[in-house]
């Protein structure tokens, strides 16, 4: 057999031609026979009761073919995770946030179901929506404390008396933000008797199934779902959303199928957002800058029914050698809809406090704030002492300083014209979540053809398949397709948790590995497989392979019940210029190095870093959904009032690159995760640069030009 | 906010000077005050920065964009700078 060595090689993107050509459908591309558009009448209040809806004008627009409200629809039992609402709207007649759904306008077109929703009048009785900051607290997850180890409170008290100890106490606040994917959500579902076709923006089609016929109470296996191109989602489609099942209920009821897609205004209502967060830290520090406590606390809005919990402690628990640790997680409750995991949920918001109280305990005891990051580097996991499957962050420190320039950073001009520069770095890291996947390759005369549920959300997962499957054959990449986006083929793990080359990828590389089995016992083993499948006479040869977790679990976190503790990390170097004059920021350059496992494609991984990078720019410096203070609305509902980095925003120069690593204990094929590391860290980095050029020191995200002249 | 500025200097004075801020009202806002007192005044941050205080103390800014008049401010004095050829 030729020595092919497809994966870890550099692969320009398969489905590159179908997305420039325009022939990529995404999911509300479908319209079949008869479809009817649907649009959702949101409540004009964040908080009150529903006394009653006037449908007549609507009814009596040409192109309207009916008004659904709570009493044509079925009633809905509570739904199963992962459901992102426990209870669906239309259950009773309470407003819990401004755009919760109450009716829904059928129309023979778009413009005629806009036309009936506008003509739908809505009467309400208001009440006084619950603010931001001025809701209800409680713990998150039973106990306030989620984890306690060693003496936090001695360590504090230790620190103010001990000679030259530190203490370091700050909270840091980040906004509300939308994930803004390009593509909205949305759902066209179409009934066949009692079967169900659902062609759905979503990243994970597999568990739409449970929640949809649980909704419905129709057996699993007569639910279909399509979702092939997903036009992002950043975590905004990785639960199942009320419009899904709304979309399926408005066509079992018209008798027709029925498209569903929000408009931009509705998605900020009818899908999650990253919570508005309060954080906490405090840390205890010996002159040397090595940790003796650290406390974090944590505060996630969520809605006033529905519970998202951001685990933003995770990054505390997980990251420093620290012998005395407390971590809290709380909610409050608010007027809005419940927020849900956006890129890069848990240690995203986790490292903005931790990090950032790092950057502080390096400027309060006078040392390089590299040189704190190795000080506290923990050679176990400090959450339970399990030895790492791989390590590289003490490399990634290395090489990333080495390419920076980071020793000899004030050697280099501190200003360029008005623009003051400074320089900022911090750890990143995130979890492994790890999924149960399948995957099927079928070796054919013509060629390989990969089958995996998958969905292309733009990372280039069909390419990364294919150069997997192509290494295990020995064959070149390019005789590999990829059949994905339905789930009636293999069962795989989602599109999120930066989990797809871990588990399909493994699931692809034993079903390739499986052919190979299955051609050796045709005695056929040692030749070209087209070859060997000739020579066995055979039209075709099937090879399945999985991807299970240790007791047959569904999901495994951080390597959980294995002898070894399986994360990423990586760090970030930012250059920032500011203009002290209008408080301006300007991202100069920025240097990224990873320690996430085997890198199967340095293009598309280097792809996502660097969008990885982008987004943290836009979080540090630019996003913010911010809630009408009087009447507790999202204030902006368009694109056109967001904030979001473009192209004119991001210099050429940002440096990715990767520590060497094979983690056999993470995954098959020697990978962990990559696409939420990327931008952990980086608003942490950014403030950290701030600081340095002209003193201010903002712990308030997103970091705003008033918020830079004010300090 | 934005700024614009014609200067005319006479050596490193400035002999005749006009200054207009953008985006503070519903129309150009000149800074006549601060007009009257440029001439004869060195062409450096340090002598315009009173002068446009000066100009700017009339401000009312709304509750939340306080900042709007720290950035007004730089504005007039770095179209000012940037006119006189100072940077």
């Amino acid at each position: 057999m030729t020595a092919t060595r497809a994966a870890g090689q550099a692969m320009p993107r398969v489905e590159g031609p179908l997305k420039l050509t325009g022939a990529a459908r995404y999911a509300t591309d479908h319209r079949p026979d008869g479809v009817l558009h649907a649009v959702l009448v949101g409540a004009p209040v964040a908080a009150g009761r529903l006394r009653g809806l006037d449908v007549a004008a609507a009814l009596i627009l040409p192109g309207v073919a009916a008004v659904l409200t709570a009493a044509d629809l079925p009633s809905f039992p509570e739904l199963p995770r992962p459901a992102a609402v426990r209870v669906m709207p239309f259950s009773d007649d309470r407003i819990l946030f401004e755009g919760q759904p109450v009716a829904i306008v059928l129309g023979e077109s778009i413009e005629a179901a806009e036309a009936g929703r506008a003509a739908v009048v809505v009467d309400c009785e208001r009440e006084a929506p619950v603010l931001l900051g001025h809701g209800s607290r409680e713990a998150a997850m039973g106990d306030e404390v989620v984890f306690a180890r060693g003496d936090v409170d001695a360590a504090l008290a230790g620190a103010m008396l001990s000679d030259g100890g530190i203490r370091i106490e700050q909270t840091y606040l980040q906004a509300p933000r939308h994930h803004h994917a390009m593509e909205t959500s949305g759902t066209v579902a179409r009934w066949d008797g009692d079967r169900l076709t659902l062609w759905d923006a979503v990243q994970a089609s597999s568990t739409v199934i449970p929640v949809v016929s649980a909704a419905f109470g129709i057996d699993a296996a007569d639910v279909h779902v399509v979702a092939r191109h997903t036009g992002g989602g950043f975590g905004a489609k990785g639960y199942i959303w009320p419009h899904e099942i709304l979309a399926a209920a408005a066509a079992r009821v018209a008798g027709r199928p029925v498209k569903l897609h929000l408009r931009r205004s509705d998605q900020f209502s009818n899908v999650g957002y990253q919570p508005w967060m309060e954080q906490t830290i405090r840390l205890a520090a010996g002159a040397d800058g090595v940790l003796t406590g650290l406390e974090h606390e944590v505060v996630n809005n969520t809605a006033l029914a529905d519970t998202h919990v951001e685990p933003a402690t995770e990054a505390s628990k997980s990251l420093y050698a620290v012998p005395a640790l407390r971590l809290r997680q709380l909610i409050e409750r608010v007027s809005l809809n419940v927020p849900t995991p956006m890129r890069a949920p848990v240690e995203g918001p986790g490292l903005w406090a931790l990090e950032s109280a790092m950057n502080e305990l390096a400027d309060a005891a006078g040392l390089d704030p590299l040189d704190v990051r190795l000080a506290n580097f923990a050679e176990v996991s400090p959450a339970d002492g399990r030895p790492w499957s791989a390590n590289g962050l003490r490399e990634a420190y290395e090489e990333g300083a080495r390419r920076y320039g980071w020793r000899t950073r004030y050697q280099r001009p501190r200003e360029d014209g008005p623009w003051v520069i400074g320089h900022g770095m911090a750890t990143c890291t995130m979890g492994s979540f790890r999924f149960p996947s399948a995957g099927r390759v079928r070796l054919r005369p013509d060629g390989v053809v990969v089958e995996a549920n998958v969905h292309d959300i733009g990372t280039g997962v069909q390419t990364v398949l294919s150069q997997i499957a192509a290494e295990e054959l020995g064959i070149p990449p390019e005789r590999v397709q990829t059949r994905w986006g339905d789930t009636d083929l293999p069962r795989t793990g989602p599109t999120y948790g930066s989990s797809t080359t871990m588990g399909t990828g493994s699931a692809v590389a034993s079903a390739a590995r499986d052919v190979n089995k299955q051609l050796a016992e045709l005695g056929q083993s040692g030749r070209d497989p087209f070859e060997a499948l000739e020579r066995a006479g055979l039209d075709e040869l099937v090879g399945e392979g999985t991807f299970a977790l240790p007791g047959g679990a569904q999901f495994n976190q951080d390597g959980a019940g294995t002898p070894y503790a399986i994360r990423t990390w990586g760090v970030i170097f930012v250059e920032v210029g500011v203009d002290p004059d209008f408080g301006l920021l300007r991202l100069r350059r920025a240097v990224g190095v990873y320690s996430a496992g085997r890198i199967v494609n340095p293009v598309t991984a280097r792809a996502q870093m660097t969008g990885g990078i982008i987004w943290g720019w836009g979080k540090a410096t630019m996003e913010e959904s911010d809630q009408d203070p009087v009447h507790g609305r999202w204030l902006a509902k368009n694109l056109s009032n967001v904030a979001v980095p473009v192209n004119a925003d991001i210099p050429a120069d940002i440096d990715v690159s990767f520590t060497d690593e094979y983690d056999e204990a993470a995954s098959l094929i020697g990978a962990r995760g990559i696409g939420e590391l990327g931008a952990t860290g980086v608003d942490a980095a950014v403030a950290a640069a701030v600081h340095d050029a002209v003193g201010v020191r903002v712990r308030d995200l997103p970091i705003l030009p008033w918020k830079v002249l004010a300090g | 906010v934005s700024a614009a500025a014609v200067v005319r200097l006479d050596g490193d004075q400035i002999a005749a000077a006009r200054v207009a801020l953008g985006s503070v009202a519903q129309r150009p806002w000149r800074l006549g005050g601060a007009e009257a007192e440029l001439p004869g005044t060195p062409l450096t941050r340090e002598a315009l920065t009173p002068i446009i205080e000066r100009a700017m103390a009339d401000a009312a800014p709304l509750p939340q964009n306080g900042f709007k008049v720290i950035m007004a401010r730089n504005a007039a004095l770095r179209a000012l700078l940037t006119a006189g050829g100072a940077r």
